[in-house]
């Protein structure tokens, strides 16, 4: 176990013994090809809520609007995936209250949408705490560079008794009907945001590129978990 | 005032918020002020000590609005997504769960701001000294609104003030009540709960040490939640 993820359980942890809400976030990719052959397959931590998802959590918490109109440090407001500054004598929600689960809505993204849900894109920019998309988005479609959206499948939700900590994992399958290969980089989870339009919960750089060939499927896992103190 | 937190819990505190924020995890913190106030302007009460206790109420809903999915199950329990509201009833529901989205600042009886003479909602007082559990879902002994013995008089919850601290990036929410003793005696006050809109504890703290209300007497609470942003 590298430093790094000593850390994260220690953090972990610590957030269990004081009652405080440690959530974690973990990124799974498999590349399978027709044949049945996984051709790439690794996970990685989800290092990278982006302020987004710090101001949703401080407006729901806290229980303050999110009523700024400009977006950075100090300020509470949501930035939209077109770059627009949200700001709502409201509170920040993911989604309006919404079956978030089975309905297109949330992180469930619709088929054939690359706006929304979890999206890829082809970027080696490093992660930002203040990145509101993908740096370079691949499109849905078929075309040289494109990848075909499936829609995302229902969330799984599980707990395991003995660590204490609840799990949603959302998942979806991309697909490469381009004809030629398709180069990942980045993933982003994007909430959709019904009244307002989407916007970024988290965007992670991948450790290394992810080749996708012809004909190849993705599988994008994010699991998010949290901690119960009980 | 007095700070009753210890210098080995701070130091804890101290090392989880750090490491939180060098690994890109929100690390909220909560701290509850009590200041009782005479008539003469002499504080007869005043200290300050974290609240220690989001309860399963409070981990549900972040669950719910960080992952994505719904707070729809029937019973309440480990490893269940609801709320169990303050009369006991599960609240559950296919759709994504919430304070209560809506205007939390301007309303008077919406997220925490408990409105005139209401002791369901908002901030909450009791008398009871039983210890912290993560399972509450309301004060174990309510102290309600009136005049009568033991009774205190609340007042609507104050607009939230909001701040930001540039040094530690830390964003912090306030949220005040006040609550007068015009009972003819004494009211002794031993927990306290942060209630939503929705009738949803989401924290219950046993205080430190008993604070007394002397008749005409004013309590002050201030809770103020923050989150420690990484950039």
């Amino acid at each position: 176990m590298n430093t790094e993820e000593k850390e994260y359980q220690k953090l972990s942890k610590m957030g269990q013994s004081l009652g405080v809400i440690i959530p974690e976030c973990f990124l799974e990719i498999e590349v399978k090809l027709t044949s049945g052959e996984v051709c790439s397959h690794y996970k990685q931590r989800s290092h990278s809520w982006v302020r987004n998802a710090y101001n949703l959590m401080m407006t729901q918490l806290g229980a303050i609007n999110a009523s700024d109109v400009t977006f950075g440090a100090g300020l509470m407001s949501e930035k939209k995936v077109d770059s627009g500054i949200l700001g709502m004598a409201n509170q920040m929600v993911l989604d309006q209250p919404l079956n978030v689960e089975t309905d297109p809505t949330g992180y469930r993204s619709a088929s054939g949408n690359a706006g929304y849900g979890i999206v890829v894109g082809s970027s080696i920019q490093a992660e930002s705490f203040e990145n509101s998309i993908l740096i370079t988005p691949i499109a849905n479609g078929v075309g040289a560079g494109q990848l075909s959206y499936n829609l995302a499948e229902v969330p799984v939700k599980s707990y395991d008794v003995p660590s204490l900590t609840y799990s949603v994992a959302h998942v979806r399958y991309i697909n490469n009907n381009s004809g030629g290969n398709v180069l990942v980089n980045e993933v982003a989870l994007i909430a959709r945001g019904v009244s307002y339009g989407p916007f970024l919960m988290s965007r992670d750089h991948l450790l290394a590129t992810v080749t996708i060939p012809s004909t190849g499927q993705l599988k994008v896992t994010y699991t998010i978990s949290l901690v119960y103190p009980a | 005032m007095d700070y009753i937190e210890t210098r080995s819990t701070e130091k804890k505190f101290k090392e989880l918020r750090e490491l939180g924020q060098k690994l890109g995890i929100p690390i909220f913190e909560s701290f509850i002020e009590f200041e009782v106030t005479m008539p003469n302007g002499e504080i007869v009460h005043h200290h300050k000590q974290r609240s220690h206790s989001w309860v399963r109420n409070a981990y549900n809903l972040m669950m719910s609005q960080l992952g994505g999915i719904n707070g729809v199950d029937l019973t309440f329990g480990a490893g269940l997504i609801n709320y169990k509201i303050t009369n006991g009833n599960i609240a559950h529901a296919p759709n994504i769960m919430s304070i209560t989205g809506g205007d939390v600042e301007g309303i008077y009886d919406d997220g925490y701001r408990g409105p005139a003479g209401d002791a369901a909602r908002g901030i909450i007082v009791g008398s009871s000294i039983q210890a912290e559990s993560f399972e509450d879902y309301m004060l174990i002994t309510p102290i309600i609104s009136g005049t009568g013995a033991g009774q205190l008089h609340y007042q609507e919850g104050v607009v939230p003030t909001k701040s930001y601290d540039i040094p530690s990036k830390t964003y912090s929410a306030v949220h005040v009540r006040y609550m007068n003793n015009n009972s003819a005696g004494n009211v002794l006050v031993n927990e306290i709960a942060l209630v939503s809109s929705y009738y949803c504890v989401v924290s219950r703290d046993h205080i430190g040490s008993t604070i007394t209300i002397p008749s005409t007497g004013q309590l002050k609470v201030t809770y103020t939640i923050s989150l420690v942003y990484p950039a």
